[in-house]
């Protein structure tokens, strides 16, 4: 079948290309982002001393995004891209002028620079998604026409001849510097998956042979052919666990190619804020799984709009309150025991306290005399529809976001919390695990199914007699310390299960205390198993996302156990949440 | 003129006789352990453990709205991967794998069946009977709500008009 392989191939071969083509995308990018920051004096060929060292800069930067641009168009004619090719040639035409210094970076080229680099960045995307014809490259293209009509000046052309030997000398540099090649691969990630499966499958039979080697042990501890058995077995788990912790480090990358994605689009919302943004990053070479890295993105995105949107004022509020005009966002990744924790914080105005707690009264979740901590109020920033902007605007503020960045976080099997001085800053607290595929889980019965709860989010685990239960408008809760617990149970998630563990009255209760951010619930279960490391399956393409359950796994002993999911036992409490927060005393009423 | 032969699987769904290009099938296993998943829809019978994959069980008759019979010892299980989904479905008994021409395959809607005709890929015209071809990407596919966001969009905004 010739055509079905010829399809194939060519699949493969554009997939090739989008990739190739964004990493060139984001050069060109993010040294659009420094020429623009960073752009010399108007007119380059005046003769002041620092001439050479914004020279090197320039030229630099711009021989750079010409090769992006080069590169994009070599990979497009291989394919027979013929539009991409041509306003590739187009811009790369501008580019030559740029860095020949034959035209003059001027706002307009930059603004046609931008403009260029978006088109391109549509027409690629044009070909991943099959969709032609959407993206209007013609004006650009017309734009781009109308700067390279630029008229020779006689006298630059005599300056150019005098600094063509320098600019040649530097040129060539930068250009060995740049081929040096990095001892890297490239490596497709469905290869890196594989070897991930495998690894899973070892883990479960490593576990496996350990559970019958302590059985037989404590059968026959002393024979002295077990002792040899003993040596190999313990050998044998040994290396698995080498190999499992090496395999998982080859998926990892270092997290500064993500934060150096953000570059482009916070200076794009800055902009259209008209604010002057900062953005340092810290702790790029901490590395994470590259699915948990991909999966990040948006969520850490949106949370740095909310900065940019929300935290960070206006220039004439920060002269005001003596900060310094640009805003400064940091963004600081590092590694504690077995998770990263990046964290997102802005020296904006923080959190207003007040204001969340009137909106929250408008919206009818708390009284006016109900007496809140800041930790509480926090929380209610996750709530679906809870924005204190006061106008929605296009990019956030509608107040969809942080539900679904919470939501996309515990998916992970993460965790996040915030932290805000009112006027001075914010900061949001990431928590994520090294690896999607393997979690500290715990395990626990209820009725006669087993399920397991990622141990991330695992508080404690409490026993409940029933005099500690308080029922508050439909609502049971606890009192654990200083805050109110509220209680669910799983046949409030699957309707049509009899697990309602109260209407048992089996008591004392078993109840996992689960806990997001400032947030905890407790789940009631009839017994608690074991905590067990797991390889997470996902339940595949077709079942796609149940309600209650984020996978399964695969025990030793062949059995499937599903694994909760919390998102699901967040939303079955959200609705309660108008009750499960007065701090006064609540009426006594429940008795079992 | 050599005219393309396909190859099929047939089986019995009820007292029904159907069928499914053979490329599709991975494999056909006996009745295993199935475990119920409570969220899911109901003609999803729940996942089973196939080496270490965790693969879903549609029951087909349920699916396409036929009678369901008690599971017997001719009960199986065909694996089939679609578009990078593996599934498994339930059958009352597997009959056999034949080869016919492409010729032989017509394209009818006129079938009497009490299959939605958009199940249907076609019927495969043998010397004594005719068997009814599944379309098992339509199956899977028909009536799914896409619940993946595309988070994607955001790193390529297209330019506006």
């Amino acid at each position: 079948m010739p055509e079905e392989f010829d399809k194939f191939n060519k699949d493969e071969l554009i997939k090739d290309f989008i990739n190739e083509s964004a990493d060139q995308l984001h050069i060109l990018d993010n040294d659009l982002v420094e020429l623009a920051s960073t752009r010399p004096a108007a007119s380059l060929l005046s003769t002041s001393e620092d001439f050479y060292e914004n020279e090197e800069i320039y030229t630099g930067l711009l021989n750079e995004m010409f090769r992006a641009v080069h590169t994009i168009k070599g990979l497009s004619t291989m394919l027979e891209l013929i539009t991409i090719k041509e306003f590739c040639h187009k811009l790369e035409n501008l580019y030559d002028r740029l860095r020949t210094q034959t035209i003059k970076l001027q706002e307009e080229v930059i603004r046609v620079l931008f403009l260029s680099s978006d088109v391109l960045k549509g027409l690629i995307f044009e070909i991943s998604t099959n969709e032609k014809g959407q993206v209007d490259y013609i004006s650009c293209i017309k734009q781009i026409d109308s700067l390279l009509v630029y008229e020779k000046d006689g006298r630059r052309e005599i300056a150019m001849t005098q600094q063509a030997g320098c600019l040649g000398l530097l040129g060539k540099a930068k250009e060995s510097l740049a081929t040096i090649k990095t001892s890297t691969i490239r490596i497709a990630i469905e290869k890196l998956d594989i070897l991930m499966n495998l690894m899973g499958e070892l883990v479960i039979r490593r576990n496996q042979l350990e559970d019958t080697f302590n059985s037989i042990m404590n059968k026959y501890g002393s024979a002295t052919d077990l002792v040899l058995l003993s040596d190999v077995t313990e050998q044998f788990t040994s290396i698995i666990n080498e190999l499992q912790k090496n395999i998982i480090r080859s998926r990892m990358l270092p997290i500064k190619n993500l934060f150096a994605r953000f570059k482009r689009p916070i200076y794009d919302i800055a902009k259209s804020k008209n604010k002057e943004i900062d953005l340092i990053c810290y702790g790029g070479d901490t590395e994470l799984d590259r699915e948990v890295i991909e999966a990040i993105y948006a969520p850490l995105l949106h949370l740095l709009r909310n900065s940019i949107d929300h935290g960070i004022e206006s220039e004439e509020e920060r002269e005001k309150s003596g900060k310094q005009k640009k805003g400064i966002i940091k963004l600081i990744a590092y590694q504690q025991g077995q998770h990263v924790f990046i964290e997102v914080e802005d020296d904006g105005k923080g959190i207003d306290y007040n204001r969340i707690r009137e909106i929250a009264v408008e919206k009818g979740i708390i009284t006016e005399h109900d007496n809140l901590s800041e930790k509480e109020l926090l929380n209610f920033i996750f709530l679906p529809g809870f924005s204190t902007a006061k106008e929605i605007d296009e990019i956030s503020g509608r107040g969809v976001g942080m539900d679904v960045v919470r939501n996309n976080i515990i998916s992970l099997n993460g965790n996040i919390e915030i932290k805000s001085i009112y006027k001075h800053a914010t900061k949001f607290i990431i928590q994520l695990p090294l690896t999607l595929a393997i979690i500290p889980s715990l395990l626990v019965r209820v009725c006669s199914e087993t399920f397991a709860i990622p141990l991330s989010i695992v508080s404690e685990n409490i026993r409940i007699l029933p005099d500690e239960i308080y029922n508050i408008r439909n609502s049971r809760v606890i009192r654990l310390r200083d805050i109110l617990v509220q209680l669910v149970t799983l046949d409030g998630l699957f309707k049509n299960r009899d697990s309602d563990l109260f209407l048992k009255g089996r008591c004392p209760y078993f109840c996992v205390v689960l806990g997001i951010g400032e947030r905890k619930i407790g789940l009631i279960v009839d017994e608690l198993i074991g905590e067990q490391n797991i390889v997470i399956k996902s339940l595949g393409e077709y079942l796609g996302k149940v309600r209650g359950i984020s996978g399964a796994t695969i025990l030793g002993n062949g059995e499937i156990v599903l694994i909760l999911d919390i998102n699901s036992l967040l939303e079955i409490t959200d609705t309660n949440k108008s009750s499960s927060l007065r701090k006064k005393e609540p009426e006594y009423i429940y008795g079992n | 003129m050599e005219t393309k032969q396909l190859q099929f699987v047939s089986f019995l769904l009820g007292s029904e006789e159907y069928c499914v290009d053979i490329f599709e099938v991975q494999e056909i296993i006996n009745l295993p352990t199935i475990k119920q998943i409570p969220g899911a829809p109901s003609f999803v019978d729940g996942i089973i453990n196939l080496r270490g994959k965790i693969v879903p069980i549609i029951d087909f008759r349920k699916r396409l709205n036929l009678n369901v019979t008690e599971f017997t010892r001719h009960t199986r299980v065909v694996i089939v991967q679609v578009n990078n989904r593996v599934i498994g479905f339930i059958v009352d008994m597997v009959s056999g794998v034949f080869k016919i021409d492409e010729a032989d395959i017509e394209v009818t809607p006129e079938v009497v069946t009490s299959v939605n005709v958009e199940y249907i890929s076609g019927v495969a015209k043998l010397k004594d009977r005719l068997i009814i071809i599944l379309d098992v990407d339509k199956i899977l596919t028909s009536h799914e709500q896409n619940t993946l966001e595309i988070m994607k969009v955001e790193e390529f905004e297209q330019v506006k008009k």
